[in-house]
């Protein structure tokens, strides 16, 4: 891994977070239906005049040329402003964000966590017991995490909460330093489905990871070596095996992001997500463009950064053009 | 497909019962999908308030909605609209991703180092967000439901697909198909297409449970399949409302949704175990290409 | 003297109620409730005259128990307030669920407590108009404080009516005017004369004025001395939470967390005293969570979490969740039910088709099933229409046995339907495109099965909600859903019933000139019995003889509210009414 490399996959991530931005902007643009007249009809509920809509447009920009529209909302991007003020709520996206990116962040991390700390051990059982009992039971468990939405569990398990003990949820959020319980209270149900739905995928590569890892000739070696089992696995296998598993880690992030949404407007968390949505729906241009630039480079970095940890993982591989081309000289 | 290659599915297929019930289950979903008109007792669109909320019983199999209508009748019709969204934005996205991720990697160069960038900035992308702009744009439909739900799985199709290419071209057939002067459309076609593919349709099977779901998590936020035709998640949406009061109104459609969509997955994990002896690269490299984009 | 009048209408209306309660509401709804399925009955609201009707007698329990202080009430709200909490931008129920609480139920003018249909003092003591009324003088009270001390004057009345009717100006940057800009009328000038009082002079003759200005979405919350200083200083778009929420109502601000709750403290200055003389309000404060999913805000309330639900629509109970509330908490809970949306379908008779022929839509107006639809559209709670409603004034009690309307049974209407439709030359039926917003697609599901019948294929056109503002006031579409909210005065109906070129929401696009006339003669009409005559007639024609619009039930809105909480007003209609929640106290000992 070269540094030359390194910084030129860095200096990438600006244009393409442009870019993407610009798709984006233009997606809008062309949009039908006017965010004007949503803001002033509160929701459909009420009528109001052509003229004032006119006027609201005025004050919000929206007549301006669309080179002075996507050029305030970048400078307001570069000069920390994340974008300026959201057109719907009229506060700043600034503050929108500092709310609301902890709590998914959060949430993200938990989950990722959860699933590492449960799911890759069961992988590794699961592979280590290939065909026998453990095997099958630990898919059994995980593979309805890929089958089942995840916003009908939740409903069910809040249902469920309040028939059988006549408990819910906290509905008002706290961070984790302010009030532990609380927010631990409030965010191991969305956490729980969502490392369900995570660990489905993470259990089958690590399983499918080991056993390929398994099959090779050098554990044979160590294991007729006498080498105890643990040793074997957790030493050998389980490090060569890592490559994949830190893939998909990285691959499942953005559906992760995803997954929150849903469950974060059911819960009651004030994440990102059900913002986005949203805010699309409402045509608030500038939220919308920021938070997809801000995704945008979330995933680019996240790449970035499994691609390094795959690169300490396994030197062999090259990086010339990535590490798709696992295997190339 | 060759007869040696069916042996071969079979021969697993012995040793593998659970995939082969799987099979047989998404047969029978399928073809009850298929001729859901033949098979409901009642139109999916035929309402009888009186009887509305009814639980399963004599009047109806499965019990009535909101509206009076059969659930049974819904579910089956359901079906298919479910079945033909996951199928078909499976297809396109699969075709869509493999045309970018071969054109990409044969290409190579800078051309190939942007498209990849530009993959990567949407690899991850929620569905939801994608789903939102289409379906803004174009307004609620089966087919904008497709066509978000394709988009969104491109760009996974596209990583896949060209790693697998990029393992193709390193390995003998395309330096030797050069040698011999072969031109670059035959070379793609039949040398890249052909082994890139298998990868790709093993993913693709798993992929339709995700879409499955993804369907269902569209019609939550109101995005989905417009009523009044029924499909699996505009069921589940509508009926959360009765939670308590019906809930076989989300339970059946969540059963048969989940029901289909595991079998895609045990199926998809099969036709892996089953295409990995065939694909002729290094083993190392295959077993990182494969599990790269699960 | 208008009290009086008043006071009579209420009373002939109450009489007549009575005589009409006993036959003619039950029946269609008890019809209803027979027809429904083993699954939890529908509680239809049959009017029991035995109990005070809600809003006549506004605060509850009054006799009973008097009022403690203390206590924080807990309600959820629907979702976070937009626009930032500007009443002039936004009139989302999100919004002013909140907004009641800092900036009062009203401005100059608020809704009775006791009476929805009347105009009370609030900001203003007392008022005089001129006999033409067109000059109206408000004298205004001289304790009212702004949160932070200031002292509320004329010259914050004269500002906030430039704001909302001319928006801001300067150096080339623009504010928008208020949304209700259109709805105030016009409004030649507002001055601030000496004594305290406020002269508006409007450009033409409006005796309702009162009824205008009590509309509780008309709320100050832009105080000059802290708004005026951030426009001069070019911040065209600031926000009363840009301010701080300075406002003069019962509560003050304290905390908003964005997503999660708004916070409101008892305001300790406020000028507003109950009617032995205890300042207002009695609670310490009111916390407003946001829970945006109905199901979750069911769970919370029924864990003991919540002590109020939230209003609007979604998160208002449907019978079927109302079942969960009565098993788990059973007489601890109370539902309080307020008159809501109206279910129609509305032509536009701007467009060519077959619904230009009036039999063709009088046979459709026949042909639907209104009782069907209030277990399956109006989640249980809903009267069909016209038809006996909580007691306003101009909600014609007579209506209900108008001939040709809503009293034949089904069946026989539904003869005559196809008649009309065989007559007009539509034996066979047509198709007919039908505007569906989003989230509110069961009525259009209902009404497409229930037209098939007729012949009348029902193209269902789904709009999300960004468009939806945009498809409704165009002419691309052949009937519409059509939801909105209006003044509860005949008056305020000209937004939704006149003709296109004045009213472009209007439901049905119509140039019929006969329906200015009317909306004429009621501005003119002197007379009480004269006003409801000509309203009378006005729906006759709008709804019967040319059928422009289908009414065909109106939703009851009912939110839960647990037994302790008490003092609570309930208004018969418009949920954004009373929600500045002075008025209501904890009962501890029930806690």
């Amino acid at each position: 891994m070269t540094i030359s490399y390194l910084l030129s996959r860095l200096a990438l991530i600006v244009p393409t977070a442009l870019l993407a931005s610009m798709i984006v902007f233009g997606i809008m643009r062309v949009l039908p239906g006017d965010v004007a007249a949503t803001i002033l009809s509160g929701g459909g509920e009420t009528t109001h005049s052509p003229e004032v809509r006119e006027a609201l447009r005025e004050e919000l920009g929206l007549n301006d040329h669309w080179v002075r529209q996507y050029g305030s909302w970048l400078w307001g991007v570069v000069n920390g402003q994340f974008g300026g003020d959201s057109l719907v709520d009229n506060q700043s996206i600034r503050s929108q964000i500092a709310r609301q990116l902890p709590v998914t962040g959060l949430l993200a991390l938990y989950t990722l966590a959860a699933s590492i700390l449960i799911w890759v051990p069961l992988g590794i059982i699961a592979s280590w017991q290939r065909d026998k009992w453990p095997d099958y039971l630990i898919r059994l468990i995980a593979l309805p995490g890929q089958a089942v939405p995840s916003f009908l569990l939740a409903l069910l398990a809040i249902l469920s909460l309040l028939l059988l003990f006549g408990w819910s949820p906290p509905i008002v959020y706290t961070g984790p330093l302010d009030d532990p319980w609380n927010h631990t209270l409030m965010v191991f149900w969305p956490v729980l489905l969502l490392t369900w739905e995570f660990g489905s995928h993470i259990v089958r590569v690590t399983r499918s990871s080991m056993l390929e890892t398994l099959s090779q000739p050098y554990i044979t070696v160590a294991t007729a070596k006498g080498l105890p089992t643990r040793a074997v696995l957790l030493g050998h296998a389980l490090r060569n095996a890592l490559l994949p598993i830190i893939t998909v880690l990285g691959v499942q992030f953005g559906a992760l992001l995803g997954g929150t949404l849903i469950l974060e407007s059911i819960f009651g968390l004030p994440g990102i997500g059900r913002g986005l949505v949203d805010a699309a729906l409402a045509r608030d241009f500038p939220v919308v463009q920021s938070l997809v630039t801000m995704l945008v480079v979330a995933m680019l970095l996240v790449n970035l950064l499994l691609d390094l940890a795959y690169a300490r993982a396994d030197p062999s591989v090259s990086f010339t053009s990535s590490r798709s081309t696992a295997g190339t000289s | 497909m060759n007869t040696a290659f069916l042996i071969h599915v079979l021969a697993l297929g012995r040793i593998r019962p659970v995939a082969m019930i799987a099979a047989f289950v998404l047969l029978v979903i399928v073809f009850a999908a298929l001729f859901a008109g033949v098979i409901a007792p009642d139109d999916p669109l035929a309402q009888d308030t009186p009887h509305r909320l009814q639980s399963p019983g004599d009047g109806y199999l499965l019990g009535s909605d909101n509206f009076g209508r059969d659930v049974f009748s819904r579910t089956l019709h359901g079906g298919r609209t479910a079945l033909t969204i996951a199928l078909a934005s499976v297809a396109l996205g699969t075709a869509i991703g493999t045309v970018i991720g071969l054109a990409s990697a044969y290409r190579g160069g800078w051309v190939d180092l942007l498209v990849q960038r530009v993959v990567d900035a949407f690899f991850g992308f929620p569905l939801m967000v994608l789903a939102v702009v289409i379906v803004a744009t174009f307004g609620p439909s089966a087919t904008t439901v497709i066509a978000a739900i394709a988009v969104a799985l491109a760009p996974q199709v596209a990583r896949l697909s060209r790693s697998s290419a990029l393992s193709v071209r390193a390995s003998g057939h395309i330096v030797a198909a050069h040698s011999i002067g072969a031109s670059s459309t035959r070379i793609l076609f039949r040398h890249f297409l052909p082994h890139s593919l298998g990868p790709v349709l093993a993913y693709a099977t798993g992929f339709v449970a995700t879409a499955l779901v993804a369907e269902a998590a569209l019609s939550f936020l109101g995005l989905g399949v417009p009523p009044p035709d029924p499909s699996w998640g505009g069921m589940l949406a509508d009926g959360r409302e009765f939670l308590e009061v019906a809930p076989w109104l989300t339970l059946v459609p969540a059963v048969a949704l989940s029901v289909t969509a595991l079998c895609f997955v045990v199926l998809g994990d099969f036709l892996r175990d089953v295409l990995d002896p065939t694909v002729s690269v290094p083993i190392h490299e295959s077993a990182s290409t494969q599990e790269l984009v699960e | 003297m208008r009290h009086r009048i008043a006071a009579a209408l209420i009373v002939c209306t109450l009489a007549i109620a009575l005589a009409c309660t006993s036959d003619a509401i039950d029946s269609p709804l008890d019809a209803a409730a027979t027809n429904q399925s083993p699954a939890p009955s529908p509680t239809t609201t049959t009017l029991n005259l035995d109990e005070p009707l809600p809003g006549v007698t506004g605060i509850e329990d009054r006799s009973d128990l008097s009022p403690k202080y203390g206590d924080v009430l807990v309600l959820a709200n629907r979702g976070d307030p937009p626009s930032g909490f500007d009443p002039m931008r936004t009139s989302s129920i999100a919004l002013h669920h909140v907004a009641g609480t800092f900036f009062g139920p009203g401005n100059l003018v608020k809704r009775c407590r006791g009476n929805l249909y009347l105009a009370c003092p609030y900001l203003a003591t007392s008022w005089v108009s001129n006999p033409g009324f067109t000059e109206w003088t408000f004298t205004l009270r001289d304790d009212a404080l702004w949160h932070d001390g200031t002292p509320f004057t004329p010259e914050d009345v004269v500002f906030w009516f430039d704001l909302s009717l001319n928006g801001y100006k300067l150096d080339g940057k623009v504010r928008a005017p208020a949304y209700f800009k259109g709805d105030l009328g016009d409004i030649r000038s507002v001055e601030a004369l000496p004594a305290n009082r406020v002269k508006i002079t409007l450009g033409a003759r409006n005796k309702f004025f009162l009824d205008v200005l009590a509309n509780p979405r008309l709320k100050f919350a832009h105080p000059k001395h802290l708004m005026e200083p951030r426009l001069l200083d070019g911040d065209m778009s600031v926000s009363p939470l840009d301010i701080g929420l300075v406002g003069l109502g019962p509560f003050v601000f304290e905390d908003y967390q964005r997503g999660t709750q708004v916070q409101v403290r008892r305001f300790d200055d406020y000028f507003e005293v109950d009617d032995v003389g205890n300042p207002l309000p009695y609670l310490d404060g009111i916390d407003y969570i946001v829970v945006k999913e109905p199901a979750a805000m069911d769970a919370a309330f029924r864990s003991g979490r919540l002590d109020g639900g939230a209003r609007g629509f979604g998160h208002y109970l449907t019978t079927e969740r109302k079942q969960g509330y009565i098993d788990d908490l059973g007489d601890d809970v109370y539902y309080a039910e307020i008159e809501g949306g109206m279910f129609r379908l509305a032509f536009n008779m701007l467009k060519d088709g077959p619904w230009q022929d009036p039999r063709v839509r009088r046979a459709i107006a026949l042909w639907v099933d209104r009782e069907a639809s209030i277990p399956v559209v109006l989640g249980g709670f809903g009267w069909t229409t016209p038809s006996l409603g909580p007691p306003n004034p101009f909600k014609d009690k007579a209506f209900v046995v108008w001939p040709t309307f809503d009293t034949e049974p089904l069946a026989e209407r539904r003869v005559e339907a196809k008649r009309l439709m065989a007559e007009a030359g539509h034996a066979d039926g047509f198709s007919m495109g039908h505007l569906c917003r989003a989230r509110q697609t069961p009525g259009c599901e209902l009404l497409q099965a229930q037209l098939k019948e007729l012949g009348v294929d029902l193209r269902i056109q789904v709009i999300d909600e960004g468009e939806w503002n945009r498809a409704r006031v165009s002419l691309d579409f052949d009937s519409q859903q059509g939801r909105l909210s209006v003044l509860p005065i005949p008056e305020g109906t000209e937004g939704v019933y006149g003709v296109y070129s004045q009213s472009p929401d209007s439901y049905a696009k119509h140039e019929d000139p006969q329906v200015s006339e009317f909306y004429r003669l009621l501005r003119e009409a002197t007379l009480p019995e004269r006003r409801l005559d000509i309203w009378r007639r006005l729906q006759e024609y709008i709804f019967v003889e040319q059928t422009y619009v289908v009414t065909i039930a109106e939703a009851i809105y009912v939110a839960p509210y647990r037994s302790y909480v008490k003092g609570l007003i309930v208004p018969p209609e418009d949920g954004h009414s009373n929600t500045d929640f002075a008025t209501v106290w904890i009962d501890q000992d029930e806690k």
